[in-house]
């Protein structure tokens, strides 16, 4: 069930209903029905995988808490081998098995171990790491289990955030489930508000500039020069727009019923630095990372040089999260290379500013401003070139698109844009808009302000956004870019 | 637990605001229903089909790529309509094009025709023999869903005003299920005479320099060397059309596109034009069985008339500017007897 479908535009407002209208000691048992309900519209025998995952980690967490010494590790390690073997058999078995045939091949052996004929369960990344965080920090002290089965089962499915995010502690939201929710209407109107932006970005931006992604992606070698970086450029927005669209629509759908999830974006593209992006950008997933692997791994109090390898570490890692395909792992570890450089460089590039006598960052207003015009221009065209890794079907077509893009050539008969003019004027358009309201906002959406304002100028907006949505959305089926990780 | 006080404030405001809510729809709905006499579920095709009828240009031309295709190094980026209405002052053409188009969709454009009384003088359709190739049937970007069902909503409900204001609400929010029906692409002809065809051999993934000659044969087999059959469901189409426009006012005419057979034949055999030859033969009979002119240029041009070798990976039947005036001029030839007719 896509949120940009009938379906859940139906599904939706009907579990809200029922929700405010059973007592406070139901509500949870509803969500949880509904979200069975919302996981099961995809492949209902995937139900069981969730159901393992969610008995594993609800049993971990209570023998942790009342174990001591090596046991609790022991029941931790348990949990933690359980969530990342379910990981590893539906999404990295086959490329590993692939690989090791390929090798095999190349060394002349016999490999008798065939490829797993799966589908990979949808959102089986967000939920799984989300269900791991929840043992983690029960065996950190932080957390007491959860003795309400259906609670925490809750906790790992609730639906709004269910597939895609944002990747929610434990300390955050399980309280919230055993707190009564009345209506309140202005949470309601931030939250439908919440949803309609998202729905927006996703319907208007994403899907209509992934028609033009999409098409040259799947054959780029037939497109060369100025379409090559059209659709790079399109697919920076694409991404941004579907999963921050994603994002709001599960924040506000979680608001209209009282919830608070975290924010997972905080205008990524106008970062200074690439390290400042990752703190920005799937804010819940780089958090995650920060807080269970890169800390543990001695985070900054280390040596230079073993930071800069726990960095490339954490995100050859973290390109691996994304999905099992050496464009992700080479993705991740160029991220992980440009921030280790970034590293290791700092203390040189700073002396290289004083040698030369350049302005610093604080010597005038205009050169503040400049300096980071030109900090936030370069981050942005390194993150777009290394996108080009992460949406390409392979390595040697990633190379292909770096090596052919152009400003110009490529377009081989007239009717070459027919089709796509439309989709594309109202999704750079569109995109524009989102950038402009991203620029002019200080410390607070647009949204919010939009809030206070009267019915007369609040309600020609929604509807001038419902409509655009309406009329200007992409007709093509589009998944979420991020249900398949 | 809810105590009773909260639970009543909590459903007064709950009550209040769905009626806020409803009223919104209820205003969404009439900005709907008036926006959309001027603005409904479209596409360029369409608008431009809408356009020619509204002119009532002479011959509304269907097509795919090949209409417009240039190769680099022509003189000139004129495409076959544009060059047959230079040489055909005395008439007007209109032409309705988009890369990838085959039967299936010329079959509801025609419909649609019908469906609203228009008639056109002759309508021409050209027939690329590689539309009907597994490829072509099976390829995702081929399909047109959103065309199709405009296409069909148009045909069956196009006086109806609710349907003009909501389809393209109900399309973008996914109220119909675009998928190909699996009967449909199962049709799709995966043997070539006796023996299996290659899988279905769509372009090679991979650059132009890296093409070997046995890429290109196997994409030829696939392309052309498949055994068509009356069952193909886009011959079922291309019936369709001639029983809908018999004893019309309305002339159909087809022609087979040419294709780049030297090729075809250097790198195969004479296995490639004999294949060919025979599926030809079933598009010539049946136009022939239904008193439809036919203009059968696949094998009248040889390989310096196509602009492949200068842009595309395979031998496909996209024209250089010499193809592209030649088959104009044939089909200037054609349509004048046609409308002396």
């Amino acid at each position: 069930m896509l949120f940009n479908s009938v379906s859940f535009l139906l599904y939706f407002p009907v579990v809200t209903l029922f929700y405010f209208l059973l007592p406070h000691t139901h509500q949870w048992a509803l969500l949880l029905a509904a979200s069975c309900l919302f996981y099961m519209a995809f492949i209902p025998a995937y139900i069981l995988i969730l159901a393992f995952t969610i008995v594993i980690d609800y049993v971990a967490a209570i023998l942790i808490a009342n174990a001591t010494g090596t046991a609790r590790k022991t029941f931790l390690g348990t949990s933690i081998l359980s969530n990342l073997g379910v990981l590893f058999v539906f999404k990295y078995f086959n490329f590993f098995n692939t690989n090791l045939a390929a090798a095999a091949e190349f060394l002349g052996w016999k490999y008798p171990i065939h490829a797993l004929e799966i589908v990979l369960p949808i959102g089986l990344s967000f939920h799984t790491f989300q269900a791991m965080s929840y043992t983690i920090e029960v065996y950190r002290g932080r957390q007491q289990p959860e003795n309400h089965f259906g609670i925490f089962a809750l906790y790992v499915m609730f639906y709004p955030q269910l597939v895609a995010g944002p990747i929610e502690r434990p300390q955050n939201l399980l309280p919230q489930f055993k707190e009564p929710h009345n209506f309140h209407p202005l949470e309601a109107s931030a939250g439908l508000q919440r949803m309609l932006w998202g729905m927006f970005k996703k319907v208007v931006i994403a899907d209509n500039l992934a028609v033009l992604v999409n098409r040259v992606y799947a054959n780029p070698q037939e497109h060369v020069g100025f379409p090559l970086l059209l659709a790079t450029l399109a697919f920076t927005f694409q991404v941004y727009c579907d999963f921050s669209g994603y994002s709001d629509i599960a924040i506000g759908s979680a608001r209209v019923m009282g919830f608070r999830l975290r924010e997972n974006f905080d205008r990524p593209y106008f970062s200074p630095s690439l390290g400042e992006l990752w703190r920005r950008w799937h804010i819940s997933l780089s958090s995650w990372f920060r807080d269970y692997l890169y800390i543990p791994l001695g985070g900054s109090r280390v040596s230079r040089p073993r930071r800069c390898l726990n960095l490339c570490v954490v995100f050859v890692v973290c390109g691996l999260w994304h999905g099992a395909n050496w464009t992700y792992i080479v993705w991740g570890g160029l991220h992980g290379l440009y921030l280790a450089t970034s590293v290791a460089t700092a203390r040189l590039r700073a002396e290289l500013i004083g040698a030369l006598g350049l302005p610093t960052y604080s010597a005038s207003r205009t050169a503040s401003i400049a300096h980071d015009a030109l900090c936030t221009a370069v981050t942005f065209g390194f993150f777009a070139f290394s996108l080009v890794i992460f949406r390409a079907n392979s390595l040697s077509d990633a190379m292909f698109i770096l090596t052919h893009m152009s400003f110009s050539g490529g377009i081989t008969y007239a009717g070459y844009w027919v089709g796509w003019k439309k989709a594309l004027a109202v999704g750079f358009l569109a995109a524009s808009l989102v950038a402009v309201s991203e620029v002019i906002r200080k410390n607070r959406p647009l949204r919010d302000a939009l809030l206070e304002q009267p019915l007369f100028v609040r309600w020609p907006a929604y509807a001038a956004a419902a409509w655009l949505m309406m009329n200007y959305g992409a007709t093509d089926e589009i998944p979420f870019i991020y249900f398949q990780f | 637990m809810k105590s009773r006080s909260s639970i009543s404030s909590s459903s007064n405001g709950l009550r209040s605001f769905v009626g806020r809510l409803v009223a919104f729809a209820a205003l969404l709905l009439i900005v709907q229903i008036i926006l959309s006499f001027w603005l409904e579920a479209s596409f360029p095709e369409l608008s431009a089909l809408d356009r020619h009828l509204a002119a009532r240009v002479d011959v509304i031309y269907f097509g795919d790529s090949v209409l417009h295709y240039h190769a680099r190094g022509d003189r000139t980026r004129r495409g076959i309509p544009e060059l047959l209405q230079e040489l055909s002052p005395a008439y007007t053409v209109g032409s309705v094009d988009h890369p990838a188009y085959h039967f299936g969709l010329y079959r509801r454009f025609c419909e649609y025709i019908r469906r609203i009384g228009a008639a056109p003088k002759i309508i021409v359709i050209p027939i690329t023999i590689r539309s009907f190739s597994a490829a072509w049937l099976r390829r995702p970007e081929y399909q047109f869903p959103t065309e199709s069902i405009i296409l069909g909503y148009r045909t069956q409900h196009f006086e109806s005003r609710m349907m003009r204001a909501f389809l393209q609400p109900l399309l973008v929010f996914k109220a119909f299920d675009m998928r190909p029906e699996a009967a449909f692409v199962e049709r799709a002809p995966m043997n070539a005479g006796n023996g299996p065809l290659d899988d279905g051999a769509d372009v090679p993934h991979k650059r132009p320099e890296d093409i070997s000659d046995d890429d290109i044969m196997r994409w030829l087999r696939g392309a052309y060397m498949y055994s068509l059959t009356g069952a193909h469901p886009r011959i079922q189409d291309m019936l369709d059309i001639m029983r809908a426009f018999r004893g019309t006012r309305s002339k159909l005419f087809f022609y087979l596109t040419p294709i780049d057979h030297e090729t075809g034949t250097q790198l195969v055999g004479e296995a490639f034009s004999q294949r060919v030859r025979e599926n030809v033969g079933l598009i010539l009979r049946l136009s022939a069985a239904h008193d439809v002119p036919l203009s059968d240029l696949t094998f009248s041009l040889g390989a310096d008339a196509f602009g492949w070798r200068g842009d595309g990976k395979v031998p496909d039947e996209h024209l250089a500017e010499s193809g592209r005036r030649y088959v104009a001029t044939r089909l200037q030839q054609s349509l004048r007897s046609l409308l002396r007719d």
